[in-house]
């Protein structure tokens, strides 16, 4: 049986809402266990309530409800952080201090001294792509430059477990490029990787597990294939028709449905792989022009879409 | 250990800043600007006064160490929390006691460079415009006036964990007035014969400000006067006993906080 890296019980947070007395419910009722090792996604839309769950993690904020431990140890024991690296959402640094002085301020906290800390500052610097500009002041920063600059102390002291808070924000696609493969790298050296994010085609590749949160509360939670649905779909394009109430009403019956496309003035109709010959069959009878049709795995970002309503509300 | 060097790296960094900041050089410029220019408001029978120029000196000496040591204070940990720069700090195995702890080491290290620099100033000023004479009475005024600074520092310290800064900083400025003229006005109060509940609240104030009038030793500088080294102890350890009891709070209030 491998490690929990984290493990949360029952987490609830509530904050004060603008009006005295009614509470505004941030999280709700939280059950999650993390294993150790690994890259776990912790997904959710905008307000979801990653961020407070996060930093309840962290001892930053008390929990309402419940408790929470990191490789065992209670958070509110700040011994429970020494193995711990923190991105935070949008890295923000003392802005009169140079890259390289925040950078071995961390390694600092984290024991090192000497000429190991100044060998480590290095490292780090080099590791995220931040040594060039390493005397520039953080005020004279680029927001992607200072993201790395957050990365590289999220990574001082070698923290078996790494939570980061939309680690992808601001970069540019070069950048992400250069995460996903830090990331990657990451979890090969044994590494917990808990990352909390909403660009899903990106996580997608990366995660061993993910974990869907919405308004609160935990909504799905396994592996990439145990969220997405298994069972494959078929997509068909379809000219525009007339009339198209009875056809949507036998799509429904094989599960599938219809959407018209507004900007093409097609159809779309999408229903289960196993439903192929019969919806082609219902298409003949009615001499529909197919377009296209193709066969599509529902991925993460759908089964989250789908999760969540597209609205994500 | 690693908590002494935690607290060493977090005053280290509020040095840097506080040393990059252009406040404060303003502020040390203008104290040796005050202490130079003292020799032409001391300049009486076409000599400069000895006691004038001490006094002076002394008074923008205090002046401006209380403005650094109050504004680093009283902007660090609400400012840290509002730039949100304590949550990577906070994320490592650094306590909270430990941040509030190194905040203060920072800004009393800011201080104590100012203060070096002006004192300098101050001996200079003596050496050159009073042919040679150096009052070596500095030494132990100089410090004093630190302690106190110390305690100022401290007292803003625990007030901006409770308070916004702007507020933390008009209560710092308050103490640092009220306590200066503690004494008299303690005395001015009760000689008005105030009824027993406000005689209470009175002197219940009275014991809770800072007696920061005796950590002025500017008048026994002045006018030669020496201090006997018992009150000067008694006075050292008020001093460091209510900087530490101001952390205290501070940090207790600091951990209560939610971030
Ligand atoms: N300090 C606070 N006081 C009051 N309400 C808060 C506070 N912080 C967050 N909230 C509320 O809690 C809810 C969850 O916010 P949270 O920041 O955790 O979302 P998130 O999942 O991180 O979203 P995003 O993807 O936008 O970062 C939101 O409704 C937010 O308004
Ligand atoms: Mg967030």
């Amino acid at each position: 049986m491998t490690e929990t890296a984290i493990h949360i019980a029952g987490f609830r947070k509530e904050y004060p809402a603008a009006r005295r007395k009614e509470m505004r419910l941030a999280v709700n009722n939280l059950d999650l266990d993390v294993p150790a090792g690994g890259l776990f996604g912790f997904l959710g839309p905008n307000g979801a309530g990653k961020t407070t769950t996060i930093k309840m993690l962290l001892g930053f904020i008390p929990a309402t409800l419940g408790d929470a431990s990191l490789f065992g140890v209670p958070v509110e024991d700040p011994a429970a952080r020494r193995a711990v690296g923190y991105l935070p959402e949008q890295p923000y640094f003392h802005k009169f201090l140079t890259a390289q002085e925040v950078v071995a301020a961390h390694v600092g906290f984290a024991g090192a001294h000497g000429r190991a800390a100044k060998e480590q500052t290095e490292a780090l610097l080099r590791r995220v792509g931040a040594y060039d500009y390493r005397t520039l002041r953080l005020s004279k920063c680029s927001k992607g430059m200072v993201q790395r600059v957050g990365l590289a102390t999220a990574l001082a002291g070698d923290p078996k477990l790494l939570i980061m808070d939309e680690p992808s924000s601001g970069l540019d696609p070069i950048g992400r490029k250069e995460l996903r493969a830090l990331l990657q790298e990451l979890k090969d050296e044994g590494k917990t990787l808990f990352i909390s994010s909403h660009l899903l085609s990106e996580m997608e590749s990366l995660c061993d597990r993910v974990a869907v949160l919405h308004q609160g509360e935990l909504v799905a939670c396994g592996t990439p294939g145990e969220i997405t649905r298994g069972d494959d779909e078929i997509a068909v394009l379809l000219d525009g028709l007339d009339e198209t109430e009875s056809l949507a009403r036998e799509i429904a019956t094989l599960g599938g449905s219809l959407a018209r496309q507004p900007e093409t003035r097609g159809i779309r109709l999408v229903a289960p792989a196993a439903a192929l010959y019969r919806v082609m069959g219902l298409l003949e009878q009615r001499k529909a022009r197919v377009i296209s049709v193709s066969q599509r795995h529902e991925t993460l970002e759908d089964a989250f879409l789908r999760l969540v309503g597209s609205t994500g509300h | 250990m690693q908590a002494l060097r935690n607290i060493g790296i977090i005053g280290r960094i509020t040095m840097l800043e506080g040393a990059r900041k252009q406040v404060f050089h303003v502020l040390l410029m203008v104290a040796v600007v005050m202490i130079f220019g003292s020799t032409v408001l001391a300049h009486f029978d076409d000599k400069v006064q000895a006691k004038m120029l001490a006094d002076l000196s002394l008074a923008s000496m205090f002046f401006v160490s209380a403005a650094i040591a109050i504004t680093i204070t009283v902007t660090g940990v609400p400012g840290e929390m509002e730039q949100k720069t304590v949550y990577p700090v906070l994320a490592k195995a650094v306590t909270r006691s430990q941040f509030v702890l190194g905040k203060f080491a920072g800004a009393m290290g800011t201080v104590a460079i100012g203060m070096a620099v002006m004192a300098l100033a101050f001996v200079f000023v003596e050496w050159w415009f009073l042919a040679g004479h150096i009052d070596f009475a500095v030494l132990y005024v100089v410090p004093f006036l630190f302690l106190e600074t110390a305690i100022l520092a401290a007292i803003s310290l625990a007030l901006s964990t409770v308070c916004s800064w702007p507020l933390a900083w008009f209560l710092s400025v308050i103490v640092c007035l009220v306590g200066n003229v503690k004494f008299q006005l303690y005395a001015s109060l009760m000689a008005k014969h105030p009824t027993p509940f406000n005689k209470a609240a009175i002197s219940g104030f009275y014991h809770v400000l800072p007696s920061l009038e005796s950590f002025n030793f500017k008048d026994a500088l002045v006018h030669h006067m020496t201090v006997p080294n018992v009150y000067l102890w008694q006075t050292a350890l008020y001093g460091l006993c209510y900087t530490a009891a101001m952390l205290t709070l501070a940090s207790i209030s600091f951990r209560r906080r939610e971030l």
